[in-house]
């Protein structure tokens, strides 16, 4: 005994859209079933087509088999006898014995008013019989309703009286008559009969779909609501290592910075005591450990601030960035006179930020831009329009997310020196330096404070340049409603 | 010629008593140095407790912020508002970056505050203000 | 380096230290002392009569100021001080009262803003 997908297809025409009802039945009766079914099926005109098991199976439908597996069964077999009472084959008595005892009846009223009324009135009597046979019962019983009655009348009513002697024309008209009115009533009311039961049918086959859909449904919620827990979990884990990274590089800098300030401390003494004391080579050997110790300092330093934008837990206040440009140009006074730079800054918005950061951000764009000037002039523009994330600044920016949000675009235009502009990327990593650090001096992290602290701002950053040619840096901004400025 | 200045020096790492002596010598004033090593010993010199039995008041304090087991902060705690203690003038040495060490060693009592590694020039000024003002 | 400055503002100063700094120190330095909330009364005088405005104006506003000086301090011919005490929400009320009549209207407005607010947060 195999067990095997049963498919129960609906019959077309009929039912006008026509779906297939998947059900799965693992029992061992299926072939008990499964002869009924046939029986059904050949009787009713059901496509019932058995296909081995291995075809389309779905989880859903797995779990509903336990459920509506004993509903369908039922259902199915309850239709089963529905649809065989109805029909020849097994053939229940009990519309015969009404059929005959409404033709007695008929019979027995009419003989009863015989000496009242008319004879040839009482065929409608019968008539009435039969419709009533016809309406609720089937073809069957009405036929036979037909027939008694048409004897009946010719036997007890027509005369003479309990002869068939006269069955002649008017009889034969009677007959066909009745014989027509039951045979479209019970058409009729079969026809009925068999819409109501598939009517039925086709809602149980509804609720079933509905039912499979709705299971389909809660999976499909669940796992998704797994796969949140699993993503969130995933981004607290990101955070943490992210705030344990940061901490540990500002933990480490911080220790690292006191043998190197014990360090800077006996060089200095060196320094100042004995150069000129020693020989030449004690000078510049102490000259070298001057500048490494320096050097070391500064890069230190710069970790330091790096691991610190990230783990600020300062909150976020209103920022006026034309303020911050200005303190920024402040700090950099005498670099600027130096450099004798023209830096021309547009009106600048106010974002929602870390107002000492803003500064910094600033602050080592301009410092980069005097740093990496050519001979002419520096010029520096800073600029800012409102943009919307749009699809190209995506791809460009290699995002994924779609950017709902409108954004502050800030641009820093210089005529500097500019660099390749395969190194785009690389400029924002830490320690990377992209000009031969002996005519450049510089640690490589500015830029990489400056993209943590405009990622911290929930923003973006990225550069044009074209070597000799000028760099032009870009950061985003989310752009604050009024409303939310307002709760600051 | 001026007289002695004594100076107590608070600080744990060797280096940087060498090189706070090194720069009381550049500075070119003259230093009695006392030197302890930890929080606690300080507490006890400036309590006059064993072994510190004889040691005076001193003229002034540098003191260290980053020591083990008992910390700059600590310090001041637990000595500023002794009576002898109340007018001597304490500066924090720190290496320390962060305004709110140095804050809170200003609210804890400190007068002044040199960043590490202390240097010849700058510590003689110091030592040569606080003796014309204090003294 | 600017130990006079500092130690003159830091409130851990011994008090005769600002005496000494307050005979012999610049203009920052008095200014500083003139502010400097543990500075001793008699310090104070001295400095009321400081020829310096900004100095004589910290002390009209150092909490500590002894009335008699801010009561002459209030009456002090450079406007720049009254202003200064007309701004200052602490001043008794009799002395904002009688600045708000004063004869330089800017002194007076600020006096009668000053007052309203003070007004306003006692009603709170």
């Amino acid at each position: 005994m195999t067990n095997g997908v049963y498919i129960h297809r609906s019959l077309e025409g009929v039912l006008p859209d026509a779906n297939l009802l998947h059900v799965k039945v693992r029992t061992k009766e299926i072939l008990e079933k499964e002869l009924q079914r046939r029986e059904i099926a050949s009787k009713y005109d059901l496509d019932l087509e058995f296909q081995p098991e291995g075809t389309v199976t779905t989880a859903q439908t797995d779990r509903l088999n336990a459920r509506e597996e004993g509903r369908c069964k039922q259902s199915l077999m309850n239709h089963g006898a529905d649809i065989l009472r109805n029909f020849a084959g097994i053939k229940p008595i009990l519309p015969y014995v009404v059929a005959v005892s409404i033709t007695i009846l008929c019979t027995l009223v009419g003989m009863a008013m015989t000496p009242f009324v008319d004879e040839e009135n009482f065929c409608m009597l019968y008539l009435l019989g039969v419709v009533l046979v016809s309406c609720r019962y089937g073809l069957g019983a009405s036929l036979l309703a037909v027939l008694l009655s048409v004897a009946s009348y010719d036997f007890f009513v027509v005369s003479p009286h309990f002869t068939l002697a006269r069955s002649e024309t008017p009889c034969l008209l009677t007959f066909i008559t009745m014989l027509v009115v039951a045979l479209t009533m019970s058409g009729l009311t079969a026809r009925v009969k068999q819409h109501a039961k598939q009517l039925d049918m086709r809602v149980k086959e509804r609720t079933y779909e509905l039912a499979v859909a709705n299971e389909a449904l809660k999976v499909e919620v669940a796992s998704r609501a797994q796969a949140e827990e699993r993503l969130k979990e995933a981004v607290e884990e990101l955070a943490r290592s992210n705030t344990a990274l940061a901490q540990f590089a500002k933990i480490a800098s911080h220790d690292l910075q006191e043998p190197l300030r014990s360090l800077r401390g006996f060089t200095d003494l060196l320094t100042r005591r004995y150069a000129g004391k020693l020989d030449e080579k004690a000078d510049e050997f102490i000259e070298h450990i001057n500048d490494c110790g320096k050097r070391m300092e500064r890069i230190i330093e710069g970790v330091l601030s790096h691991a610190r934008v990230q783990g600020s837990d300062r909150p976020f206040v209103n920022v006026n960035l034309n303020d911050s440009v200005k303190e920024a140009m402040k700090n950099l006074e005498v670099a600027i006179k130096e450099s004798g730079a023209n830096i021309s800054v547009d009106e600048l918005p106010t974002v929602k930020g870390d107002a000492l950061q803003l500064v910094q951000l600033f602050q080592n764009f301009l410092a980069n831009a005097i740093k990496f000037r050519r001979e002419e002039p520096l010029r520096v523009k800073i600029s800012c329009a409102e943009s919307v994330g749009s699809d190209e600044m995506a791809a460009y920016l290699d995002v994924d997310d779609d950017l709902p949000r409108a954004f502050w675009h800030v641009s820093i235009r210089d005529n500097g020196t500019g660099f390749e502009s395969r190194h785009t990327k690389d400029v924002f990593t830490m320690f990377k330096r992209v000009h031969s650090g002996q005519v450049y001096a510089g640690t490589g992290i500015g830029l990489a404070i400056c993209k943590a602290i405009v990622e911290r701002h929930g923003g973006n950053i990225w550069v044009d340049t074209m070597r000799n040619g000028g760099s032009t840096f870009h950061f985003t901004m989310p752009i604050v409603t009024d409303s939310e400025k307002s709760a600051a | 010629m001026s007289r002695f200045i004594e100076v107590l020096l608070v600080e744990d790492s060797p280096a940087d008593v060498r090189i706070a002596e090194e720069a009381i010598v550049d500075a070119g004033v003259n230093v009695n140095l006392h030197v302890v090593n930890d929080g606690e010993a300080a507490v006890r010199y400036l309590t006059q407790q064993a072994p510190y039995d004889n040691a005076a008041t001193p003229d002034i304090v540098l003191l260290d912020l980053n020591m083990p087991k008992m910390n700059g902060h600590d310090v001041l705690d637990e000595i500023r508002n002794q009576n002898n203690m109340k007018e001597v003038p304490i500066v924090l040495l720190t290496a320390s970056e962060s305004c709110d060490d140095v804050e809170k060693a200003h609210n804890l009592g400190i007068n002044y505050y040199l960043r590490k590694p202390v240097q010849g020039p700058g510590l003689g000024q110091l030592l040569n203000a606080v003796q014309s003002l204090w003294h | 380096m600017d130990f006079y400055y500092i130690f003159a503002g830091s409130p851990n100063t011994p008090q005769r230290v600002l005496s000494r700094l307050a005979v012999c120190g610049q203009l920052k330095v008095r200014g500083r002392i003139a502010e400097n909330k543990e500075t001793p009364a008699d310090i104070l005088q001295l400095l009321a009569g400081d020829e310096n405005w900004e100095v004589r104006a910290s002390v009209a506003t150092n909490p500590r100021a002894p009335q008699e000086v801010v009561e002459i301090l209030s009456r002090d011919e450079n406007a720049d001080v009254r202003y200064s005490m007309a701004e200052c929400d602490h001043m008794p009320f009799h002395v904002l009262d009688r600045l708000a009549q004063d004869e330089n209207p800017y002194v007076a407005e600020r006096a009668r803003n000053t007052l309203e607010e003070v007004f306003v947060r006692l009603a709170i």
